[in-house]
């Protein structure tokens, strides 16, 4: 039953992040069809809409009645998987966003990987050389790297043979400035870890450091990971909005970009809840993970 | 301990965003500054893509117009943008933080989940949404970054605060029959500035990276407003003219990194 709290938070969550969204698009003065009709109607006099067509538009986008009935409607929409049509294409938003899904998880995927894999890395290397001279040129190189927009380095890539790969020109964009962060984090673990008695206890018992990562710090190291993958999947997603329209990869990012010259609010408001809503559920599964195993764990072992 | 080299960074640092901010004053005075120094003039003497000279010490861009002016003038823009919604921002932070701390249990917990729902909205496709409704207002766009950015600070005050609130001092000074108001004004939010304080160049850091990305796409400042991001659009379509990145990229990382410093200093 200890399932029950961290499933009914991110439910909650989800509720209050899906009406946050809706009420930050209603809050605002002109609505998409305000928009379109105004783009539409600057066109000759035969083409403009009239006050008929427009209560039709309006109807059919869900923006007649009061608020509480656009909400409560919107949430119906919501659960039933209907995000709306985009005013651009017709097309459904939920099949527009699955037709462009593909690319961006190619590309979270390799991000993912090198940034685990990077950030991992050197986070172990630094840990077991703290006060060092690599450790202080590394913290230096890391300020700067943090600095680096991720538009000016896709420019540089662009202008490179590496243009070729935008799969991979755009994973290591994302990540260069993504595994920093996981390295300081790792470290500053294992350095915590480091000062634990257990592991001055294995290490006089002549546990060697290779083992006691192997059997001991390595897991420890799991829930900084978990904590660490909501924070890189928002991360990445505002990285990837950026560098997709960049290499021409036509990801949930190029997509964005697309309705926003486009004015195509109802896409980028589903692109909004999607991106919201895999943020929550990973925060959740931290959670529930962290409920399940972790907890019942330090529980037993304080 | 600042190192000797984070020191004459900052030096520098510091020395450009004076001359940006000068140069803009003077502009705005009017009637000061020659016609060289208005970046909405386009001279056609001034042959496109030239690279640095005595004459343009940062080269021209696609229109010929001076990049170390242009760069100059993009900081001030970038800035006078940035700070105000940085303060706006740590404002709402501290106000949210500091009375979380007064409500019942129940209330602090209901309030904490709320800021970190707040917190998990998507910063950019949510602006990109309102810019699709109101296509170059910067005041949406600063709107956004208020209303989306004041989690993290507020949570710090919050934990900050209740520290405080729980500490001794804070104690024997109820004890004593001392109001709330005035212990909360006089010792806790001396306090509570330094937290406030030291957090705000991130604030300022967080907006000048977003207002960059958005310059990047021309969705940022209008034409023909100089911004920071605008030369490497032009770099993409000629490779060859590479102090259109080199000269942008250094400026702009290099403003990043002094204000990330100022907060790694003052933490």
């Amino acid at each position: 039953m200890r399932w029950i709290a961290p499933i009914g938070q991110m439910l909650a969550s989800l509720v209050t992040m899906v009406t946050l969204i809706f009420l930050i698009y209603q809050a605002l003065p002109s609505s998409p069809v305000d928009a379109l009709i105004s783009r539409f109607n600057q066109g000759g006099a035969s083409q403009r809409i009239n006050p008929e067509q427009t209560a039709k538009l309006r109807e059919e986008l869900g923006l007649e009645g009061n608020l509480p009935q656009r909400l409560s409607s919107f949430l119906l929409q919501l659960v039933r998987g209907n995000l709306g049509n985009s005013l651009f294409s017709t097309e459904p938003v939920t099949q527009l966003i699955a037709h462009h899904l593909i690319p961006t998880l190619k590309i979270a995927f390799f991000s993912m990987f090198l940034t685990f894999v990077g950030g991992l890395g050197l986070g172990f290397f630094l840990a077991n050389r703290n006060r060092t001279r690599i450790s202080l040129h590394w913290d230096g190189l890391a300020q700067v790297l943090l600095c680096l927009p991720p538009f000016a380095l896709g420019s540089l890539l662009f202008a490179t043979p590496f243009f070729n790969y935008p799969i991979l020109a755009s994973s290591c964009v994302c990540s260069v400035a993504l595994f920093p962060h996981l390295a300081f984090q790792i470290r500053d673990r294992l350095m915590t870890l480091h000062q634990e008695r257990f592991t001055q206890v294995a290490r006089a018992k002549g546990l060697s450091w290779p083992q006691l990562y192997r059997k001991h710090l390595g897991i420890a190291c799991l829930p900084t990971l978990l904590s660490f993958l909501p924070f890189a999947w928002s991360f990445f997603f505002g990285t990837t909005i950026l560098i997709e329209p960049i290499f021409g990869v036509s990801g949930l990012g190029s997509l964005a970009m697309q309705s926003l010259r486009n004015q195509d609010a109802p896409v980028l408001l589903g692109i909004s809840l999607f991106v919201g809503f895999i943020r929550l559920f990973l925060s959740g599964l931290r959670d529930l993970i962290f409920t399940l195993t972790f907890k019942p764990f330090l529980s037993r072992n304080p | 301990m600042r190192s000797r080299l984070s020191q004459i960074f900052l030096f520098f640092w510091a020395g450009w965003i004076f001359c940006s901010t000068l140069l803009f004053s003077l502009r705005l005075i009017g009637g000061v500054l020659p016609d060289f120094f208005l970046f909405e003039v386009i001279d056609s003497r001034i042959p496109p893509l030239q690279p640095p000279s005595a004459h343009h010490w940062f080269g021209t861009d696609e229109l010929g117009r001076d990049l170390l002016l242009r760069l100059l003038f993009g900081t001030c823009y970038s800035l006078l943008f940035a700070i105000p919604v940085a303060v706006a921002t740590a404002f709402i932070a501290a106000l949210f933080g500091v009375s979380s701390s007064f409500l019942k249990p129940k209330f602090k917990l209901l309030l904490s989940s709320f800021s970190d729902v707040v917190g998990t909205l998507p910063l950019l496709p949510l602006i990109l949404v309102s810019l699709a409704i109101y296509p170059g207002q910067m005041a949406v766009v600063a709107f956004m970054k208020i209303f989306l950015g004041w989690t993290t600070l507020s949570q710090l005050v919050f934990l900050e605060s209740e520290l405080l609130f729980s500490g001794p001092m804070v104690l024997s000074a109820k004890a004593q029959g001392i109001s709330t108001i005035r212990i909360a004004s006089k010792f806790v939010a001396p306090q509570l500035f330094h937290i406030v304080r030291g957090y705000f160049p991130l604030l300022v850091f967080s907006n000048i990276l977003t207002l960059s990305a958005l310059d990047y796409f021309g969705l940022g400042f209008p034409i023909p407003i100089p911004t920071l991001a605008q030369a490497f659009q032009p770099f993409q379509d000629s490779p060859h003219a590479w102090w259109l990145f080199v000269f942008p990229f250094l400026v702009l990382t290099s403003l990043l990194q002094g204000f990330r410093l100022l907060t790694t200093r003052k933490n």
